[in-house]
């Protein structure tokens, strides 16, 4: 089973990507005609009467000193518990911002061949200095920021506004200087470091999601006078094979371990009981 | 102390909230933008701030001029609202969206003009807005709702009658 959905994941994501940005797409227009089973946005989304809320945001409301309303709780459950499953598998699965993103780093990559061997994890992990920056400012100055940090929630809104209100906002010029950014200047930098909705997801992080393990003994090196095919596919540029500093840079987007599937299979999932014993490969590959 | 008075000079300006919106500073925290309210509203009176808004873009508005309030008996942008920016009411007599305001020097009916657009479309009637000598519109703020028909149906340009948000008016 397990075997079965990894050699096909690639197909699935795909697909999950094209429908969850089509879907967001055609909901204003549906709810324009009167079906109403979908309202709302990457912010916060009501599917068939049960509200979903992005968990940044309600971080964000208590950090501004507003209650938690129980309803609210109700609505972060839905996302923290697919991110305590499944990791940030929203942002690799889900996410219009980094579907776009990742297709402009695709024809990046085809305009400007990039250099082998040179997918490298992060020395060291920023991520939580970021965070909690982020947080802090929001804090200090009262100015909800994640609103405006939310690249899934302006593309979504400004889709709604655009159906109902006849207008784009200015908002979409920041969506497209932080394309700019993670396609040509700091290489996909927002998913991987920046973005606050993927990096709160990552605070649900336990050993028992869902996350990836290699094993040095079984791994063919293949095509190592290029590259490893796990390093080719990761659309972050990571390097899936060590596991230091890989997460939460990583987002379980499963590429890898599907590509390595051909090429002995040392790339694997691990959900449940941690893999301990099996996460052995440290060395610099 | 710096930030507090610079946040306080941009939100100086207070826009007309749909039902049920809490008070303009908690409104802001409170509301996630999630465009619910946009989404629901059958009449397309519910807009959202453009990008001049500073940090409350995003957040709901009503024009009345282009488009009032119609008050409908579910109220469904509060029902949608995630966070309760926009609070349950029990009945729409509760409602303090805004107050309409005349400016008797542009009111046909201060100026010897027959007119009573605003007393006869007012949904809160007779009560609301009534007429003192049976000619001139006066607006009676304990009922008003601030839903801004009158606003939208003044005959008179620039509009002799406008509404301004609750939370304006008693800051």
């Amino acid at each position: 089973m397990k075997n079965w959905f990894l050699t096909r994941s690639k197909a699935f994501r795909r697909t999950s990507q094209i429908l969850s940005l089509l879907f967001l797409m055609a909901m204003p227009f549906l709810n324009q005609q009167g079906f109403d089973w979908f309202v709302g946005t990457l912010y916060s989304i009501d599917i068939l009467g049960w509200t979903i809320a992005d968990p940044a945001m309600i971080l964000q409301l208590i950090l501004l000193g507003q209650p938690l309303l129980w309803t609210l709780v109700l609505a972060v459950s839905v996302p923290i518990i697919l991110a305590l499953i499944f990791g940030r598998m929203f942002c690799s699965w889900m996410c219009p911002y980094n579907f776009l993103a990742e297709l402009l780093y695709k024809l990046r990559r085809f305009v400007f061949p990039r250099k082998f061997n040179r997918n490298k994890n992060p020395a060291r992990n920023p991520h939580w200095v970021i965070l909690g920056s982020i947080f802090l400012l929001i804090v200090v100055t009262g100015v909800p920021l994640i609103v405006f940090l939310s690249m899934p929630g302006l593309m979504t809104a400004e889709m709604t506004d655009l159906v109902f209100g006849g207008s784009l906002g200015l908002e979409l010029i920041l969506v497209a200087s932080v394309l700019f950014l993670d396609t040509f200047l700091y290489k996909r930098v927002w998913c991987k470091y920046l973005c606050p909705v993927g990096l709160t997801l990552s605070l649900f992080k336990t050993p028992w999601t869902l996350s990836l393990i290699s094993q040095s003994t079984t791994c063919a090196y293949c095509d190592s006078a290029k590259d490893h095919t796990c390093n080719q596919a990761c659309p972050l540029d990571l390097n899936p094979r060590i596991s230091k500093n890989l997460y939460p840079s990583c987002y379980n987007c499963l590429d890898c371990v599907n590509s390595c599937h051909e090429h002995g299979g040392a790339l694997d999932v691990s959900i449940g009981w941690p893999h301990k014993i099996k996460n052995t490969n440290k060395e610099i590959g | 102390m710096l930030l507090k008075l610079l946040q306080n000079l941009a939100d100086i300006r207070h826009p007309l909230r749909p039902p049920g919106a809490v008070s303009e500073q908690e409104f802001n925290e409170k509301c996630i933008r999630c465009r619910k309210c946009e989404a629901v509203c059958p009449y397309d009176a519910i807009q959202m701030t453009d990008f001049s808004w500073s940090s409350k873009t995003g957040t709901p508005i009503i024009t009345p001029r282009e488009i009032p309030c119609y008050l409908c008996d579910d109220l469904p942008c509060i029902e949608v609202c995630p966070t309760e920016a926009l609070a349950p009411v029990k009945d729409r007599a509760e409602i303090a969206m805004g107050i309409a305001r005349i400016d008797e020097s542009l009111c046909f009916a201060y100026n010897g003009i027959l007119c009573r657009a605003c007393y006869e479309r007012c949904p809160v009637y007779g009560e609301a807005i009534t007429l003192k000598e049976e000619l001139y519109p006066v607006v009676h703020e304990d009922k008003c709702v601030g839903c801004g028909i009158c606003e939208a149906v003044c005959p008179v340009t620039p509009v002799a009658i406008i509404v301004e948000s609750a939370h304006q008016v008693n800051s």
